[in-house]
């Protein structure tokens, strides 16, 4: 077979400078979203701490090194002598990732929870079959078990996730 | 082009091929984000855009586009313009990219999309494929949002307002407006927020839509065949009366 050369050297300019123009062009709206996007996960972070545990005094966020779910925590003034921690925590599985703010109280009985990120591909199932519970009940002992809600993996990974932030706690990790 | 063909190139995808319930292309989506009417809403203004945009440039380009790589030049011009989406609706609409989640991503190899632009934005003006791009948009758009309206109301038995579009309510929490479900009584239909619920909701209006069709053609039909009888008596009435007054001379 006798190749073109001059069809396929024209055939590669044209795919290379529509992908160069695409290059460029998502380079550009990524200077201007990227800020705004990091913008916002602050104010989420800022807005699930609240949820939390109210309006409680937040002490600076610890970083945790050489953990694959937890990023870092918070120390939590919980006031009349009550302390607690947030843990900043995520995990992935087949189905897509969950990242959480998890509460701890000091007695390491679990607190609330807020959702910072879900991209299960059974997201809504997970939220109203497992988060929505979860962050309802006033005993989370009671529920963090009922993970068979339609969405088993991913209600598996958040109960995980959660336990995992508890250990930390207890194993008095700073 | 003439007027009545710009009109034709609007209008057609709103209605006589709409792309969900006569083409019934981009079912995915239809049926994924339909669980509430704000994400509906949300999914067909990004899908605007995109099969917008993506039809504009095609048709400009579509005299440079060598044929032998006309697909994945159609596919590269697609992801940019969903990318772009994306990170837009990440900064300025993180609610709505969360509530849609992949399905943002998805719109990359969402067959309408691609369809219009192999099929009209390729063969047609700049200005036409504009047309059919809003056209089909608007289209598009409509039939998820009344698919979602059916869901959320009969399936959650509440219309939620400001939980994708959380400027709605500013700072506050979603608010739920009660019809089906409210304090002291439950008559929704949960299976309808389901995925086999989706389905079901999907064929009954695709039903709906073929009875009404078919009653237009029936009608169209007997019309017709009055109108046949009618000049045919008129035609017998008149001959009579012609052989009458022979008669009588």
């Amino acid at each position: 077979m006798k190749i073109e050369w001059g069809k396929a050297f024209k055939t590669g300019i044209f795919l290379a400078c529509i992908a160069g123009a695409a290059a460029l062009i998502l380079s550009g709206v990524n200077v201007v979203t990227s800020k705004k996007i990091e913008e916002n996960r602050v104010q989420k972070e800022a807005k699930g701490l609240r949820r939390v545990f109210g309006e409680a005094t937040y002490g600076e966020a610890i970083p945790v090194e050489n953990d694959k779910n937890i990023s870092k925590y918070w120390s939590v003034n919980l006031g009349e002598g009550k302390e607690g921690r947030v843990y900043s925590v995520s995990g992935t599985n087949s189905y897509g990732s969950v990242s959480l703010l998890v509460g701890i109280y000091s007695d390491f009985s679990l607190g609330n929870i807020y959702v910072l990120e879900n991209t299960e591909s059974y997201a809504t199932t997970l939220q109203d079959g497992y988060l929505t519970p979860y962050i309802q009940a006033e005993d989370k002992e009671t529920v963090i078990d009922n993970v068979r809600c339609g969405a088993t993996y991913g209600a598996k990974l958040c109960r995980d996730l959660i336990l995992t932030a508890r250990n930390h706690y207890k194993g008095g990790n700073e | 082009m003439s007027k009545s063909n710009h009109r034709e190139s609007f209008v057609s995808g709103i209605f006589a091929n709409n792309p969900l319930f006569v083409s019934l292309l981009g079912i995915c989506p239809a049926l994924a984000v339909t669980k509430s009417i704000e994400a509906a809403i949300g999914m067909g203004l990004l899908f605007t855009f995109v099969l917008v945009c993506s039809n504009v440039l095609v048709s400009a380009l579509r005299k440079f586009i060598p044929e032998l790589i006309s697909t994945p030049c159609y596919i590269i011009i697609i992801a940019t313009f969903v990318t772009l989406v994306k990170m837009m609706a990440e900064a300025f609409l993180p609610e709505l990219y969360s509530t849609l989640g992949v399905f943002v991503s998805l719109l990359v190899v969402n067959c309408v999309i691609l369809g219009r632009a192999e099929a009209f934005a390729s063969k047609n003006g700049v200005l036409d494929s504009l047309l059919d791009g809003i056209g089909n948009g608007i289209g598009f758009t409509l039939a998820i949002v009344l698919i979602a309206a059916v869901r959320e109301i009969l399936g959650a038995g509440t219309i939620t307002i400001g939980q994708t579009f959380t400027f709605l309510v500013g700072e506050g929490d979603p608010t739920r407006l009660p019809i089906l479900k409210g304090p002291g009584y439950d008559v929704s239909l949960f299976a309808l927020t389901t995925p086999a619920g989706g389905f079901l909701v999907l064929g009954i209006v695709l039903a709906i839509i073929a009875a009404i069709k078919n009653a237009k053609a029936r009608k169209k039909a007997v019309d017709e065949r009055l109108a046949k009888e009618k000049a045919k008596a008129e035609a017998m009435a008149a001959k009579a009366a012609q052989a009458a007054k022979e008669a009588k001379q």
